[in-house]
């Protein structure tokens, strides 16, 4: 018998990246909130500089929900099923995967919210891809940039702005679109080696910025400036200098004392009344089924299960899923074009030891449009960052160039002498949504409780591979100016389960192609909204967080401006 | 602790006197070891021969063995790596099989450079008799191999930081300035492990769940 417990207003499911994000807002206007987690709390305690844990063996998320719903990938319709993949890439936890992600927190460009038009009119209507589903936004980068601010000052931004209302800032990246203010923080240090690379990027006629994070380049918010240990990747911080939603936005919702946190609260539908609206959800802690009724439900789990729990709470009102009479839950579904890189052997030491995926030096000149594809078979591009980040197990398995086996005395005495003589490089290249590419639920395999789990379909097209042909052109030719000695171009894969998934509930103001509405609230489903990275349309060519957050915060804030309205 | 000083002080003066490639491997392996956990002594055996190889002790350095991989394995068949431990005895039974039918000797008792022609049989995956298939279980091993060699000395492996000092790894620093981040550095070198340090926290399950508070 399930436990049926006290109505609320509104309930979150998932306080991670964006849900967390959401609960702020939302209790400084008064809300009262339930906030059901997958997972627990973590702490410094928790977050100990250990490769093998975090990166190796994907603790936390191996002892996690996520763990046992991990999706199935198959490139096509007509593929047969990839090996499941051992450990679910996000995690659970209040938090969710900002306690331990890069923390790169990037604004969109200008062109990713208009990529249908802008091509369109500058390349023709042929230009863009065969089955591409893509549409621009319902509102363009000027309508979100009030929220990116937001975001930036609620959680700790570091950066260099590069267009501060429409001054031009050459430290900074000068194709963003223009902000109002500065980072709320200096942009973190760079080392010996970015600035080398810096330097070759600029003689390049190129124009290198560093680039901005969710991590402390100073103390903010009384909370310790970055330490640079270089554990920080899969790893939680140690100081709490890196600005998760659990250190930031969901205590400050705590103090309100109108948040209240279910830790271990495994969802598994969400419920309709006669009327077709949200009356609440259904979760299991240890072992008991509560129902959580609430005047408005706000889904922020992952791009995955956002989608898996929408296609699992059918009803007569809604046979094939909720919010999905028009067949759009799971579609346009993309993943990340950030395979393809290009790794690069340099004469001397560069000391990556130390650091964090997000201490680095970017390049936007071959992402987006920022460049004429007018003789060029593609749209879009690929943003460049080089880092310094490394660490013992994964530099002990660094590629080999072609000059040593892969074991053995050879090897051994390549290593020991290249281990810290390499870098990688991370590439992330514009992805498209397309017909072919969508998420539903696996027909036969299942989670412990016995719902079936969210299965991938999707592959690159042409135009993603034709872009990461080009971007790691543009990286092999930008290491060799920095003095690399060799360069290696890594393959393209297919689009498996990954960190960076998007749509699945795409944001637009036509109910026949999108699932939620331009605030974030579901066409079919009123009370209804949707947060995380699957409402977004476009991929952009660099990490989603920030976005999601800043659209995240815009969802709570019409929420809470048109209570009456949306709670009913 | 001590025990682990003397050793690597033991190694470090070996290593100086351009001792440690005259020293067989299994010297170092069997000085007072405790039994396999999970393995048993013939798959222990045939391991260490595997990971000797891998990552060779030679007049520079020690190597996996060395490092305690075949033992960080062993120990992680019984909970990180549960799900491999029939893949092991399966596939170690499968080398010796290989080694018996190609020079009639099982693989520990092989000279190195046969072991060598062997392991590359599986890289190349043209042994039979592994399933699903040698390069599977070649790649399965060498990558345990890398972890038992490299990790936080904590899981069993990488022990006298043989692993952090083949490649010249400074150690853990929970703080770095920036003058410790330029590429010609000399860090000096931190030996310790994660776990070592009092902040942290060795459980890997989760913290206390909120309570349900009504």
């Amino acid at each position: 018998m399930a436990v049926r417990l006290p109505r609320t207003e509104v309930v979150v499911v998932g306080l991670g990246g964006a849900g967390g994000v959401a609960v702020e807002p939302l209790t400084a206007a008064g809300r009262n909130v339930i906030g059901l987690e997958a997972g627990t709390r973590l702490a410094p305690k928790d977050f100990a500089p250990d490769e093998l844990r975090n990166n190796f063996r994907g603790w936390p998320q191996a002892a996690q929900k996520a763990n046992r719903e991990i999706p199935v990938h198959r490139a096509s319709s007509q593929a047969p099923d990839d090996p499941r993949a051992a450990i679910h890439p996000m995690m659970n936890g209040v938090g969710g995967t900002t306690l331990h992600y890069w923390a790169q927190s990037w604004r969109l460009s200008p062109w990713d919210f208009r990529v249908a038009s802008e091509t369109k009119r500058r390349y023709g209507a042929k230009r863009i891809p065969p089955r591409s589903t893509v549409e621009d936004w319902p509102f363009g980068l000027e309508e979100l940039e009030a929220y990116y601010d937001k975001v930036e000052y609620a959680l700790g931004v570091s950066g260099q702005a590069g267009n501060v209302q429409g001054v031009i800032d050459p430290r900074g990246n000068i194709f963003e679109g223009p902000r109002a203010r500065e980072y709320p923080m200096p942009p973190l240090r760079g080392t010996e080696f970015t600035d080398l690379m810096g330097a070759a990027a600029r003689r390049l006629g190129w124009h290198p910025f560093p680039g901005p994070a969710a991590i402390n380049s100073q103390a903010y918010q009384n909370r310790s400036q970055c330490m640079y240990h270089g554990y920080c990747s899969r790893g939680g911080c140690h100081v709490s200098a890196k600005n998760s939603t659990a250190v930031s936005t969901i205590p400050r919702a705590e103090a309100t004392g109108k948040l209240e946190i279910v830790t271990s609260a495994h969802v598994t539908s969400i419920d309709v009344d006669g009327d077709g609206r949200a009356s609440g959800v259904q979760y299991v802690k240890d072992g008991e089924t509560y129902i959580q009724p609430a005047a408005v439900v706000l889904l922020g789990c992952y791009t995955y299960e956002n989608t898996r729990l929408l296609l699992l709470s059918d009803s007569k009102r809604f046979p094939n899923g909720l919010a999905n009479n028009r067949g759009q839950v799971g579609k346009h579904y993309m993943s990340h074009n950030q395979g393809a890189t290009v790794n690069a052997l340099f004469p001397h030491k560069l000391n990556r030891w130390y650091g964090l995926p997000a201490q680095g030096v970017g390049v936007d000149e071959w992402a987006d449009d920022n460049f004429d594809h007018g003789a060029l078979d593609f749209i879009g591009g690929g943003n460049l960052w080089v880092y310094s980040d490394q660490r013992p197990i994964a530099a002990a398995g660094m590629p080999t160039f072609g000059r040593a086996p892969r074991w053995g005395a050879e090897w051994k005495a390549f290593v020991a002498d290249n281990a810290d003589r390499w870098t990688t490089s991370y590439l992330q290249k514009t992805t498209l949504p397309y017909a072919e590419n969508y998420l539903d639920l696996h027909p036969s395999v299942k989670d412990p409780l016995g719902y079936r789990v969210c299965r991938v379909t999707a592959d690159h097209k042409d135009n993603e591979r034709r872009i990461a042909s080009f971007i790691q052109d543009k990286m092999e030719q930008w290491f060799r100016e920095a003095g690399a000695v060799a360069t290696l171009r890594g393959p393209i894969g297919t689009m498996g389960v990954t960190t960076h998934a998007y749509g699945g509930t795409r944001m637009g103001d036509d109910p026949a192609t999108n699932v939620v509405d331009r605030y974030g609230f579901a066409h079919e489903v009123p009370n209804l909204g949707v947060l995380g990275a699957s409402v977004m349309g476009t991929s952009g060519a660099r990490n989603p967080t920030l976005t999601a957050q800043a659209l995240a915060w815009r969802t709570a804030e019409h929420l809470a401006a048109n209570w009456s309205k949306i709670a009913g | 602790m001590k025990r682990k000083l003397s050793r690597r002080e033991m190694l470090k003066r070996a290593a100086v006197a351009g001792m440690i490639g005259a020293v067989p491997p299994q010297v170092f392996a069997q000085r007072g070891e405790e039994p396999y956990k999970n393995l048993s002594a013939a798959e222990g055996r045939t391991l260490e021969a595997i990971v000797a190889r891998l990552i060779p002790s030679d007049a520079r350095s020690p190597g996996a063995l060395e490092a305690g991989a075949a033992r960080y394995i062993d120990r992680a068949l019984g909970d990180a790596l549960a799900a491999s431990r029939a893949v092991y005895t399966a596939g170690l039974a499968a080398l010796d099989a290989h080694a018996r039918g190609a020079v009639g000797k099982p693989f520990a008792d092989l000279d190195a450079d046969r072991q060598d022609a062997l392991l590359r049989d599986l890289e190349q995956n043209v042994a039979k008799g592994f399933a699903p298939g040698a390069s599977a279980f070649f790649e399965l091993v060498l990558g345990h191999t890398l972890e038992g060699t490299f990790s936080d000395p904590h899981y069993g492996g990488n022990r006298d930081f043989i692993g952090w000092e083949l490649i010249g790894y400074p150690g853990l620093r929970l703080a770095v300035l920036a003058d410790e981040q330029r590429m010609d550095a000399k860090n000096p070198l931190v030996r310790v492990s994660a776990y070592d340090l009092p902040m942290f926290d060795k459980s890997t399950d989760g913290p206390e769940d909120d309570h349900h508070g009504r």
